[in-house]
């Protein structure tokens, strides 16, 4: 078994022993099953595919996938559970909403369960990953924690989404993109346990902002050039000058407002911020890796989760990634997993070296 | 501490945050003598409940919370100045209405 995230059926799991010129014949020429499999497969390096080949039987992984039936299994599904903690702190607070009841007509309710929905779709189709640790872990929200809360986190068991004081922040369910970053960090959390410090923690928000726009750009069936490229869309209230938190696409330019001050996000290593404030910075030099993912998806074109999402999910997977990698480290990682998936020459490995180079990492 | 609930300030400073601003980071201070007679006696019990739970001694820094915001209390009561620090999610519910209150009440 390749990944705890299988959810395939068996001839998946025999693709780990192929070597990497069939896979990528298979990613090129087979059905669209067969081709995420391969590039699932072409992900992961060779020598730990075959580690993970020989190890699976009775890997601590593998055992968390129900054993194969005969016939075939069926998808794996959303497990949603919608929390109010009506004001207060409390965790989790009073259940509001299940899997699978109707909507309650309580937007944050409904749009945190229609953005979990939303994510988890985006990770099972996009990632052939199964929830937040590959292993169909519940996915439990609180909306309306605390007073007029400007924030939403991650706790690491649940998610958690404040409404917003009103005068500068709307509630934190009103962006997709912010619900699928929230989500992320449990998938960060679970794969690469990135130090929330420096350039690690920086890079951390990073892949959280990258695959929370993924999951928008996926709900939406935007191509890279169609996409807005903001973090937060929708989340500044009426009056405040800005079009979001973030811009991936351009760094710096997301917001300048009186109250709030002007984005202070770079674009490039020339311009990285040295504080000690907000861990070392890391919800404001994300901006450097959160511009070179747009580069990359943006140079390589079509549906940016299909192949430069790829590129990072993978990354983000590969066991060489460390908890206190910087931004070098992880850029060469992709360049790697880019000539893995898609050739050493290819012009995926190209258009991924070059975003790096253009914001300053490599 | 000191009895005069006019002599009572408290600054706030939040650190962190998945909306993390700069701008938004510097201290929130809030004096007793900016508040109306109900609105000071209610700081001074929110101040006397939070720093009867806070703990005594600064905690060692826990790994952050991704997101997670810090807050830093400076209590100041004539003589008397406490330091109260938490971090999201905050448990204590005094700490929490005390939060709130100053963000609501104080300037930046």
């Amino acid at each position: 078994m390749c990944n705890a995230a299988d959810h395939g059926s068996r001839p998946r799991s025999m693709l780990c022993i192929l070597p990497p010129y069939i896979l990528r014949e298979i990613a090129k020429n087979g059905t669209a099953e067969q081709r995420a499999a391969a590039l699932e497969a072409l992900g992961i390096d060779q020598a730990i595919r075959a580690q993970r080949a020989a190890a699976a039987p009775t890997s601590r992984l593998a055992s968390a996938i129900p054993p194969k039936k005969a016939g075939k299994r069926a998808a794996p599904k959303p497990r949603r559970t919608i929390y109010t903690a009506a004001g207060s702190q409390k965790l989790p607070g009073k259940v509001v909403r299940k899997e699978g009841a109707a909507a309650s007509g309580d937007a944050a309710v409904d749009e945190a369960y229609d953005g979990l929905g939303a994510t988890f779709a985006f990770f099972l189709e996009a990632c052939q990953r199964n929830s937040i640790d590959g292993a169909g872990l519940p996915l439990d929200a609180t909306v309306h924690f605390g007073r007029k809360y400007d924030n939403a986190f991650w706790n690491g068991s649940q998610m958690i989404f404040g409404d917003g004081d009103g005068k500068l922040f709307n509630r934190f369910t009103v962006a997709l993109d912010v619900i699928g970053h929230v989500l992320t960090q449990g998938v960060t959390e679970n794969e690469a346990a990135l130090t929330y410090q420096g350039q690690p923690g920086a890079l951390n928000e990073s892949l959280s902002d990258v695959f929370g726009s993924l999951v928008k750009q996926h709900a939406l069936e935007q191509d890279a050039e169609a996409a807005d490229w903001l973090i937060g869309a929708g989340l500044l209230a009426k009056g405040v000058k800005g079009v979001a938190l973030r811009s991936m696409k351009a760094p710096g330019t997301a917001y300048d407002d009186r109250v709030l001050g002007k984005d202070p996000q770079p674009a490039h290593m020339q311009d990285f911020v040295r504080t000690t404030d907000d861990n070392g910075g890391v919800h404001i030099n994300s901006g450097i890796p959160n511009h070179a993912f747009y580069l990359a998806a943006t140079a390589i074109g079509g549906k940016a989760w299909e192949c430069a999402g790829r590129i990072w999910y993978q990354a983000l997977r590969d066991p060489k990634l460390k908890a206190n990698a910087n931004f070098a480290a992880f850029a060469k990682l992709t360049v790697a997993v880019a000539g893995r998936l898609y050739g050493a020459k290819g012009r995926e490995a190209a258009a991924v070296a070059q975003a790096w180079q253009q914001v300053g990492v490599l | 501490m000191a009895t005069d609930p006019a002599a009572l300030c408290v600054t706030l400073r939040i650190d962190g945050g998945f909306a993390y601003m700069p701008g938004l980071a510097g201290p929130i201070a809030l004096n007793a003598t900016q508040l109306g007679d109900k609105h000071a006696a209610q700081l001074q019990r929110l101040c006397e409940s939070a720093c009867a739970v806070a703990p005594k001694r600064k905690a060692s820094r826990a790994a952050a919370v991704p997101d997670g915001r810090r807050y830093q209390l400076t209590v100041e009561w004539g003589d008397s100045r406490r330091e109260v620090t938490a971090a999201d999610p905050v448990d204590a519910p005094a700490l929490a209405e005390l939060i709130a209150f100053i963000e609501k009440h104080g300037r930046r």
